[in-house]
């Protein structure tokens, strides 16, 4: 790697003046296991880093009053994986984040790294957007709140200002009779990138047999992670069946762009979000069902 | 401009001026002389230079060494207590769970760490538990059942010389 200026200031509001001043020669640093591949890998130059940390407020997991839980950016993917507020709230965050890399990975990569390296097959982005949480995001002009699924504007893409961070998620509570599931799809189980991943979030009815409400969104088969409106449009006061699901994964298959590469066909990767939308709902009805 | 490093590597507490682009692998290896940690990929996919950093196992070539400031590190070096290896360590040698070796010393830190964490999996989280460790030789057999043998209990911890090895031997008499 080449030489860069280092720091690791212990306030958020110098993090961001920092990042701020340097502008496009600077980078925040959370658990570096894509900034550091990027520079020693690509060449990419960076001048000055700025390490996050120390910044105690990007820390820790907890539940607010309003039943919302509350995730730091800087938390792990371990931390969020095995974090019981995670999966007692919305157990789809803490399944995507046991799918970030290996061990090792999950000890450095963060959640908030997951969400600003923006990689359109992101794992633990894709259930935070369909959970509808919002990001807690601090800049030199205060503190604003921005649903996560807007953040992402295209592949490496974020709607931030310059100098301004993703400080933590903040999931509300999930309805009464609600069940989550995130699944992808990836020719090896682990150490892989997701050809196709889905998140899924049910809620049924009181008879538990119909959809009041679902939310799918889809991973690494568009640029950023949309919902698959037309697949949630087709769910909502359905019967909870498998015609119901046959009709959902049509309709995301329908609602996603993918490309093609070297890891599937843009043809093969729709077939997979129609499978893997069906499967995915199916589980989150299992689990909605289970926790009524 | 460099920064000052404070840490515990092996449970002795070092001081050290770094520059901020070497890694935590480049400062053990080459600033203290620990080569247990191999450079394999160099970039989170192979797992040969995990090495402990407050007990959590994580890759040394994607950690600058001062973002190591005030951490506990552990090297496979480290692994070793009152002149014995750990079990795992012991497991490795007497399976001859090694070929080339590069991918051992990741290997026996992730072992060491995930069994500590779940000491009795099934083959299956077993086998999940490393899969953040590849060994190009693809000697993965023995290395399962060396790590079946610790966890099953039926492994002696090997004596090791407390004196430091030679690595260069002495010429012969003329």
């Amino acid at each position: 790697m080449t030489r860069f200026d280092y720091a690791a200031p212990t306030e958020t509001h110098e993090a961001c003046a920092l990042l701020a001043d340097r502008g496009d020669e600077a980078r925040a640093l959370a658990g570096g296991t894509d900034l550091i591949v990027q520079m020693r890998e690509r060449g990419r130059r960076v001048p000055l880093i700025v390490s996050l940390r120390n910044l105690a407020d990007m820390n820790g997991i907890s539940r607010n009053g309003d039943g919302a839980l509350t995730i730091g950016a800087m938390a792990t993917g371990n931390e969020v994986h095995h974090s019981p507020l995670v999966q007692d709230h919305a157990f789809f965050i803490s399944e995507g984040a046991e799918l970030l890399g290996s061990i090792q990975i999950r000890n450095r990569g963060t959640l908030g790294g997951n969400v600003g390296n923006a990689a359109p097959s992101a794992d633990a982005a894709p259930p935070l957007v369909a959970a509808h949480a919002t990001a807690a995001i601090v800049g030199a002009k205060g503190t604003r709140a921005a649903p996560v699924g807007d953040l992402m504007t295209g592949p490496g893409q974020l709607a931030l200002e310059p100098g301004e961070l993703i400080q933590s998620f903040t999931v509300p509570a999930l309805p009464a009779r609600s069940g989550t599931r995130y699944v992808r799809h990836v020719p090896r189980r682990e150490m892989d990138i997701a050809v196709v991943g889905i998140a899924a979030l049910v809620t049924l009815e009181d008879d538990l047999e119909t959809i009041a409400d679902a939310s799918v969104v889809l991973s690494a088969v568009a640029p950023t992670w949309p919902h698959a409106t037309t697949a949630e449009q087709a769910l909502r006061g359905q019967p909870a069946n498998d015609r119901t699901l046959a009709n959902a994964g049509e309709a995301a298959a329908a609602d996603s762009r993918p490309i093609s590469d070297v890891r599937a066909s843009a043809e093969y990767r729709r077939m997979m979000v129609d499978v893997y939308t069906r499967r995915a709902l199916a589980t989150a009805i299992e689990r909605a069902r289970a926790a009524s | 401009m460099d920064y000052p490093l404070q840490l515990t590597v092996n449970g002795v507490a070092v001081k050290r001026i770094v520059e901020p682009q070497v890694r935590l692998l480049d400062f053990l290896r080459e600033d203290l002389g620990l080569t247990g940690a191999k450079e394999g990929c160099g970039t989170g996919d192979c797992g040969a230079c995990t090495v402990l950093v407050d007990g959590d196992p994580h890759h040394s070539c994607l950690t600058l060494a001062v973002e190591a400031e005030g951490a506990a590190v552990t090297t496979v070096e480290g692994l070793v207590s009152d002149d014995k290896l750990n079990a795992v360590q012991s497991a490795f040698v007497s399976a001859g769970a090694t070929q080339c070796g590069i991918c051992t010393p990741g290997f026996v830190v992730m072992a060491t760490a995930y069994l500590r964490d779940n000491p009795n999996p099934t083959d299956d989280e077993l086998r999940m538990g490393v899969a953040g460790n590849l060994c190009r030789c693809t000697g993965y057999e023995t290395i399962v059942s060396a790590l079946h043998s610790v966890i099953d209990g039926k492994v002696e911890r090997i004596e090791v010389s407390p004196e430091p090895q030679e690595l260069v031997p002495e010429p012969e008499g003329e």
